[in-house]
């Protein structure tokens, strides 16, 4: 088979999955999963929209895995539809593995091969031709930066670059859609920089990406959009800011004041009067108030401080990160 | 930082499409077990061990030959007339140890294959890629076989020592080479089929050695019942062995190599004149063939000075060889044949993937809520 025929079977293969461009990357509708007695996914609604970078939180046993099993063909659901890309997943196997790269939270060593017979190896089984093979192997290891490890035994590499080249793995078919299962768990932080990284630059090349972590504070640097499970149910998803709204009735802000204590006295009358609670104010002139309703209340206060002559120079949303809201959305049920 | 390569991504095409040239794509999963474990410096010494041994066993097996006619002339041993009994001797006692060898290690090799990929959690990375479940285990077969036939194979330079001797023909050791092979392959394919509904590498490895036992020692324990049944109701007809022998690859292996049979009387009361570990189950062989029908025949031709060392001790009776059955075919059949159907009980199971499988249900059964993945 020549370089340039093969390059076009594989161009058609992906064009396999075009039937699906439009769809969104994965929607998942009323997907249940039962291991004996126990519902792991009891009814999930999820869709992840085509290019986002897509957290999925919960606690352990929530139903991550058997959520990201089911889309990446591993796992056939007991009632639920699931479409990658359009695609079904039970039935139409071959054509969603070849949109999708599987990344589990385990590496999966085969020992006695080098990281470049390793991509080898599962750029053969994707059944590129070896031309590509070659040149995919290359690219990834420079991509993973583990060119230098080209020819060094998997097992001797150090976790984080295992979870790299585990990575580069999954991304040796070139998918639309990277299911990444706790992809930085067990990392130290620095290989978890490293990772973080190449999945921004993975996003930035417009892959969608379907990730979830136990590290709340990296999955809300990194995701467009999250969705948050509990005990195989969603609870939420969407923006961040969109699940903050939903989850609570009123929005906190924060004001940076000048003009000394007559100012912040003033602040504090302005903010009652609109119907905040729990207002204070610090030594540094920072105003706290938690105002009933969303964003228009907190627009309405900022105008009424600005019209009663408070001198703000700073105002914005006062919420914790990923990890508050995670905690502020769950209610730690426990099957 | 690169772009994630596209395959076929930008190229620049040629002024001529090149010529497809047909290239044959070696099974991934082959390719890879091959690179894995053929290269390793314990290949190479495992080889170099075995053939050491193989070499060792087949001098042993000369030695005490020579010691045994020795003590059965009670004088010095005629070569003409030695030569092709120790021949034989040598060529059925090689490929009895090589078929023990098959029978001892494949279940422990081919067994290893499925199950030692769930071990490592290897497992769900192949499924999760383009390879048919078919692929996957004709891979592991491939990769079991390819070791298994090689040392099956490497029996055959030795084994070719016993033509000097004489009283052996090519075809004794082509087919008796040929009969281990397919049990190899159907021993291989049975563990496979173990190996995919078992959770733990021991699990199947303990099972597959219970089928090879029940292939053995089971259906030559019920032969012996039929026997004894068929003793008792009248009389032993040779023409029509208990058909569980054909499961037996030692009955097979008699037969392929036209084994002495134990009550052969040729002078020293030893099947074809020396103790041939094939010669109990050879007599099981129908009357028509096996040695039976080259016995007396041979005997003259082994005597024939003008033959010398190398003699060809095929059936002489015509009319015999016609009717003769080709039990080792036989045999070798019905291996390939529960091989296949070992073949056919992983694919299914591969069909049907659930990482972790039962072990992995009951963890998130039992852990569901507490620890590890949801």
């Amino acid at each position: 088979m020549s370089d340039s025929r093969a390059g076009t079977e594989v161009a058609e293969r992906h064009d396999a999955g075009e039937p699906g461009a439009a769809a969104p990357a994965v929607r998942v509708r009323g997907l249940v999963k039962r291991y004996g007695r126990v519902r792991a996914v009891d009814g999930l609604d999820l869709d992840v929209p085509a290019g986002a970078v897509f957290g999925l939180i919960g606690p352990n046993g929530a139903g991550k895995t058997t959520t990201m099993l089911a889309i990446s063909t591993l796992l056939d659901p007991d009632a639920g539809a699931v479409e990658v890309f359009g695609h079904d997943p039970v039935r139409q196997r071959r054509a969603v593995r070849r949109l999708i790269g599987w990344m589990p939270d385990f590496f999966g060593l085969y020992e006695g091969l080098s990281c470049a017979e390793y991509l080898d190896f599962f750029g053969a089984a994707y059944g590129l031709p070896g031309p590509l093979r070659r040149r995919q192997t290359a690219d990834l290891l420079e991509l993973v930066e583990l060119t230098g490890k080209r020819d060094t035994d998997v097992a001797g590499l150090s976790r984080g670059m295992q979870q790299r080249l585990g990575l580069a793995r999954t991304l040796v078919h070139d998918p639309r859609l990277l299911v990444l299962d706790e992809p930085a768990s067990g990392l130290d932080p620095r290989a978890r920089v490293d990772l973080r990284e190449i999945v921004r630059e993975l996003a930035r090349q417009g892959k969608t990406i379907l990730i979830s972590s136990h590290i709340l504070a990296e999955l809300g640097e990194l995701c467009d959009r999250v969705a948050i499970i509990e005990a195989g149910r969603m609870l939420a998803q969407g923006t961040a800011a969109e699940i903050r709204q939903a989850a609570s009735a009123t929005v906190a802000v924060r004001a940076r004041l000048l003009g000394g204590e007559e100012s912040q006295r003033r602040a504090v009358a302005v903010a009652a009067e609109a119907g905040a609670s729990a207002v204070r104010t610090e030594p540094d002139g920072t105003l706290h108030a938690e105002l009933p309703g969303g964003q228009d209340e907190a627009a309405d206060l900022l105008a009424a401080l600005v019209g009663a002559g408070v001198r703000v120079v700073a105002f914005d949303e006062a919420h914790g990160g990923l990890e508050e809201l995670f905690l502020s959305v769950t209610k730690g049920v426990v099957r | 930082m690169t772009d994630v390569p596209a395959p076929g991504g930008a190229r620049t095409a040629p002024a001529a499409p090149p010529r497809p040239r047909r290239r044959v794509r070696v099974n991934p999963v082959l390719r890879r077990e091959l690179l894995e474990r053929w290269r390793s410096r314990r290949a190479v010494m495992t080889l170099t061990i075995y053939l050491a041994v193989l070499g060792g066993i087949g001098y042993l097996l000369y030695r005490v030959g020579v010691a045994v006619l020795t003590a059965g002339f009670g004088q010095e041993l005629d070569g003409a007339i030695a030569g092709p009994l120790l021949g034989r001797f040598l060529l059925e006692g090689l490929l009895f140890f090589v078929l023990l060898l098959v029978l001892f290690v494949s279940p422990a090799y081919a067994a290893a294959q499925l199950s030692g990929e769930r071990e490592r959690r290897t497992l769900p990375l192949l499924q999760v890629t383009l390879l048919r479940p078919s692929q996957i285990v004709l891979g592991k077969l491939g990769a079991a076989t390819a070791w298994l036939g090689l040392l099956v194979v490497a029996v055959v330079p030795i084994g070719a020592g016993a033509f000097f001797l004489g009283g052996v023909a090519p075809g004794d050791l082509l087919r008796g080479v040929a009969l281990v092979l397919a049990v190899a392959v159907g021993v291989a394919g049975m563990a496979l089929g173990v190996s995919a509904v078992t959770r733990r590498t021991t699990g199947a490895v303990v099972c597959t050695y219970a089928l090879v036992l029940a292939l053995v020692g089971g259906s030559g324990f019920l032969a012996g019942v039929e026997y004894l049944l068929r003793a008792r109701d009248g009389g032993l007809d040779r023409e029509r062995p208990p058909v569980v022998l054909y499961a037996n690859p030692l009955f097979g292996l008699a037969d392929a190599t036209r084994a002495s049979r134990a009550s052969d009387m040729f002078g020293f009361g030893f099947g074809g004149g020396l103790p041939s570990p094939l010669g109990v189950i050879a007599e099981a062989l129908p009357a028509a063939g096996g040695s039976d029908a080259l016995r007396m025949d041979a005997r003259v031709e082994l005597m024939d000075p003008t033959i010398g060392g190398f003699v060809v001790p095929e059936p002489v009776g015509g009319d015999v060889e016609r009717e003769r059955k080709p039990v080792w075919l036989i045999v070798a059949g019905v291996h390939l044949a529960l091989g296949l159907i070992g073949v056919g009980v992983a694919t299914r199971r591969l069909r049907h993937v659930e990482p972790g499988g039962r072990r992995g249900r009951r963890r998130r059964r039992r852990g569901a809520g507490r620890a590890g993945g949801s």
